[in-house]
């Protein structure tokens, strides 16, 4: 890819896919887990602007006898001290298990979720972290803008014609008539006004302005970085993602935290057919600013590169990349390689298509709820692995999940990364649950271990229509299987 | 409209209806006396729920009371206007003005145009929360629209019971009063627009406070003064600026309340009132003393040195009171229902700087450019004071 046309790549996909919860194109947050005795589904779905409203919706998955499910939201640096009195979630009527509720989240940062469940098998909560950023900007539609400029028109007019009264008649005793001089003056003050008035629509118009791009400065931007491939011929070829933004260890920035153990995960897609997927876990380099990992045997091509890094705050973020792999690396070395570095290269058999085969002999079924797929629809995709002989295989856990799944959009304009418990940042969710002394492993409750079951199932609300691809993580006999599939997404 | 002059001299000569002192106060100035103080009532109600609760909805009480006054103040102006058109004797529609062939009092189009106003700010202050996020502050594009809109009918309302005033004579001593009291009610409007720069102790001895008061406040006084019929004008409008502001303080706070909104930064129990009002009485009085000197048929050159030095002459005592007040009100002794001192925001973080001077302080460039300020805006009030004395539609 010519450089310009990276540029341009690089921007679309810096504005299109302006990540939060540490993912690209939404920043919407889904959590499947326990709050108590009570599995919950939790879809948060973000105003996009601070302070806005954020939409949320809580299904009860187990448990019976709800009475009452509440939701707060708290920021980070206050916790539960600082958040307002719980809100009360509506059960929605003709779905007896899902409560909706809005809740306000006013300052950018890191805030969570605090979802209370209580009945007749007692109270739980959960924590669900969401990022509060601001990153879209509405455009006025023409009606509106139609609207406010006839109404601007009148006012405008309006305020002339009362200036020219005031100048012309108020003054006059009731009955007389203003005279010729008085006529006149009106006619120049209402010129005069004319001209004031518009230098103050001018005036009011360039506040607009200015207020939009004070906006748009503080629009959530992924950090800048660029990434590069070293081919040393011992040690075979390494990625390197450097941070370049200035604002990396600047202020406002906190620490990394680790999540699952590993200070970043990336993610790397071949670009052109999205035929080769990685899942590696770059180490900090010693200039404070870049990240390694050893370039895993892949087939040459531009891969687009996306690394989760979470700072102690809970704020998460994806860095946004892209990085053209002239020829295929040399074999493995497993030099310097994290042992849950994983790879594949895959076909799938095309949209829609429930059966992927590995080349381990191995079938991943994608056990689907209904044929099409819609955006802004809860969801659940749910996927089951079988022995070449048919029998269900046995997962086992793959870095603390029971498996690891990325959504694409086949342009690149969304990538999420999802667990079995939703796409939140489990190291943000702890992070809360250690602040606040609550929830710790309950609600990771049935997600770390395989207990010998053969399926997974991830909650999921598709941002926009499109191809799609799903990419799927298991681990099984110590082997990590990815399959692939496709789908298209269709607009609610 | 000649018509109107050459059919009806007769129907125009003053009855007793005119030189009567029992004559009442149309119903239409009460209306616009109602819809002013219900719009102010709602704006610092509504300030006051944004620093307590936090979370509101279109249909908050203090909305509803901004939405009331807007509503009574355009409708009862349209109505009036309609009437007068349509129906209304000779000597109603001679004492109106025409705008786009309609007739009515200038005060009634001033108030109508401060509805629509309003109305327009609705869809684009929705549109921008939508676009840009809820905006906390005071002022943005969108409530500037609302505020014209407001300061609209409070002036309307002025105008509508000066010309009143100004064509009954000296006896029509309620519409006098009620021009000070919606001048009184403009202020408290204006003053609020500047709460993020003025009203709070901490800002008092700063130089933005000097130059921002010293070009709000002279004119709006210098005028008040200069167009009231008895001699206290400025000291009375600046008498109802403190007392509506100080029962506003009262009042919200007897009504329990709590954030409902993170980061709560501070547990509040009660309504958050407005900062203790601006020593704006000694304003008044200082422009009052020295306008009263100035006869209605002064000279120009003469006219101005006096508006000027009443300007400078209120303000400066007001400057003075205000310095010094401010230390009172950053003291213990000011932490009480009364003043109200202690009284902050849920998301404001508790500290020591609540009561401590924090602008940067007041220099002998800043305390020239409010001067010079000050003199200017007193002209300007001059020159509006001297047009409203002769309003008479």
């Amino acid at each position: 890819m010519t450089a310009p046309k990276r540029t341009v790549r690089l921007l679309v996909l810096a504005v299109a896919g302006l990540a939060a919860s540490a993912h690209v194109g939404t920043s919407n947050a889904y959590f499947e887990g326990a709050a108590g005795p009570y599995g919950v589904r939790v879809v948060i779905r973000t105003p996009g602007v601070i302070p806005g409203l954020a939409q949320i919706s809580v299904r009860i998955t187990d448990g019976a006898g709800v009475e009452q499910v509440t939701v707060r939201p708290l920021r980070a640096d206050v916790g539960l001290e600082g958040a307002p009195p719980p809100d009360v979630a509506r059960a929605v009527e003709g779905d007896p298990a899902l409560y909706d509720a809005e809740l306000w989240l006013m300052t950018p940062g890191s805030y969570s979720v605090h979802v209370a469940v209580s009945g007749a098998e007692g109270a739980g909560t959960a924590f669900v972290p969401v990022l509060a950023v601001a990153e879209r900007r509405l455009p006025m539609s023409f009606g509106m803008g139609a609207t406010l400029i006839g109404a601007g028109l009148i006012l405008f007019l309006g305020a002339i014609t009362i200036f020219g009264a005031a100048v012309r008649e108020s003054v006059l005793p009731p009955g007389d008539d203003p005279d010729r001089r008085q006529r006149l003056r009106a006619r120049v003050v209402m010129g005069v006004s004319t001209v004031t008035l518009g230098l103050l629509l001018w005036g009011g118009w360039t506040w607009w302005d200015v207020v939009d791009a004070a906006y748009r400065e503080r629009m959530y931007q992924p950090l800048e970085t660029s990434t590069a491939l070293q081919d040393r011929a011992s040690e075979g070829a390494t990625l390197r993602l450097t941070i370049d933004d200035p604002a990396w260890r600047g202020r406002g920035w906190s620490p990394l935290l680790p999540d699952h153990g590993k200070l970043m995960h990336m993610f790397l897609v071949k670009d052109d057919d999205l035929g080769a997927f990685a899942h590696v876990h770059p180490v900090p380099h010693d200039d404070g600013k870049s990240f390694d990992v050893p370039f895993p045997p892949l087939p040459a091509g531009t891969y687009r590169v996306y690394g989760d890094i979470v700072f102690e705050s809970g704020f998460a973020q994806t860095l946004v990349d892209e990085v053209t792999v002239p020829s295929t690396p040399a074999a493995e070395t497993g030099a310097g390689r994290d042992p849950d570095d994983s790879w594949a290269e895959l076909t799938p058999r095309g949209a829609g298509q429930p059966i992927y085969e590995l080349p381990s002999g191995r079938t991943m079924r994608w056990e689907r709820e209904s044929l099409g797929a819609v955006t802004d629809e809860e969801t659940t995709l749910r996927f089951t692995l079988a022995e070449p002989d048919g029998r269900p295989s046995a997962l086992e856990p793959y870095m603390g999940m029971l498996s690891h799944a990325a959504v694409t959009r086949n342009d690149g304009s969304v990538f999420i990364h999802l667990h079995p418990s939703g796409n939140i940042n489990m190291a943000a969710q702890q992070r809360f649950e250690e602040a606040e002394g609550t929830g710790g492993p309950a609600s990771m409750h049935g997600m770390t271990h395989g207990d010998g079951t053969s399926s997974v199932s991830f909650p999921f609300v598709f941002p926009s229509p499109g191809a799609y691809r799903i990419f799927v993580q298991v681990r099984v006999d110590g082997q990590v299987e990815t399959a692939a599939f496709d789908l298209d997404v269709l607009a609610s | 409209m000649t018509t109107i002059a050459q059919s009806a001299p007769a129907a125009l000569a003053p009855d007793v209806r005119t030189s009567s002192t029992t004559i009442a106060v149309p119903w239409y100035l009460w209306a616009v006396a109602f819809a002013s103080t219900s719009v102010m009532v709602g704006v610092t109600w509504d300030i006051s729920w944004h620093r307590t609760i936090g979370r509101d909805t279109f249909w908050t009480p203090a909305h509803l009371a901004i939405y009331l006054g807007g509503a009574v103040a355009g409708l009862a102006c349209g109505w009036l206007v309609l009437r007068t058109t349509f129906a209304g004797s000779v000597r109603e529609r001679a004492a109106g003005v025409t705008f786009w062939g309609f007739r009515g009092p200038l005060g009634a189009w001033v108030c109508i145009w401060g509805s629509l106003a309003m109305i327009t700010s609705a869809p684009l202050d929705d549109w921008w929360h939508n676009a840009y996020g809820l905006d906390v502050q005071i002022l943005s594009p969108p409530h500037a629209v609302l505020a014209a809109g407001i300061l609209s009918i409070q002036i309307g309302a002025m105008l509508m019971a000066l010309a009143q005033q100004n064509t009954a004579g000296e006896e029509s001593r309620t519409r006098q009063l009620l021009f000070l009291y919606a001048g009184g009610i403009f202020t408290v409007m204006l003053a609020t627009l500047g709460t993020e720069e003025i009203a709070f102790a901490n800002s008092h001895r700063g130089n933005v406070f000097f130059v921002a008061t010293a070009l709000m406040f002279p004119p709006v006084l210098v005028a008040i003064s200069r167009s009231a019929v008895g001699r206290w004008g400025a000291t009375t409008a600046a008498a109802v600026y403190m007392g509506a502001t100080m029962v506003m303080i009262w009042i919200l706070q007897l009504f329990p309340a709590q954030p409902m909104l993170a980061p709560i930064l501070r547990q509040v129990d009660r309504m958050v009132p407005p900062p203790f009002p601006l020593l704006l009485l000694v304003a008044g009085l200082g422009i009052d003393l020295v306008m009263r000197r100035l006869p209605q048929d002064a000279g120009r050159l003469r006219s101005w040195a006096t508006a000027i030095v009443a300007g400078l002459a209120g303000m400066a005592a007001f400057g003075l009171a205000q310095w010094f007040f401010a230390e009172f009100l950053l003291s213990p002794a000011a932490r009480n229902f009364f003043f109200a001192a202690d009284q902050w925001d849920y998301n404001s973080m508790p500290g020591e700087w609540q009561y401590e001077f924090r602008a940067s302080p007041l220099t002998g460039t800043g305390l020239g450019l409010a001067a010079i300020v000050a003199a200017v805006a007193s002209l300007g009030g001059l020159g509006w004071g001297n047009w409203m004395s002769r309003v008479r539609r």
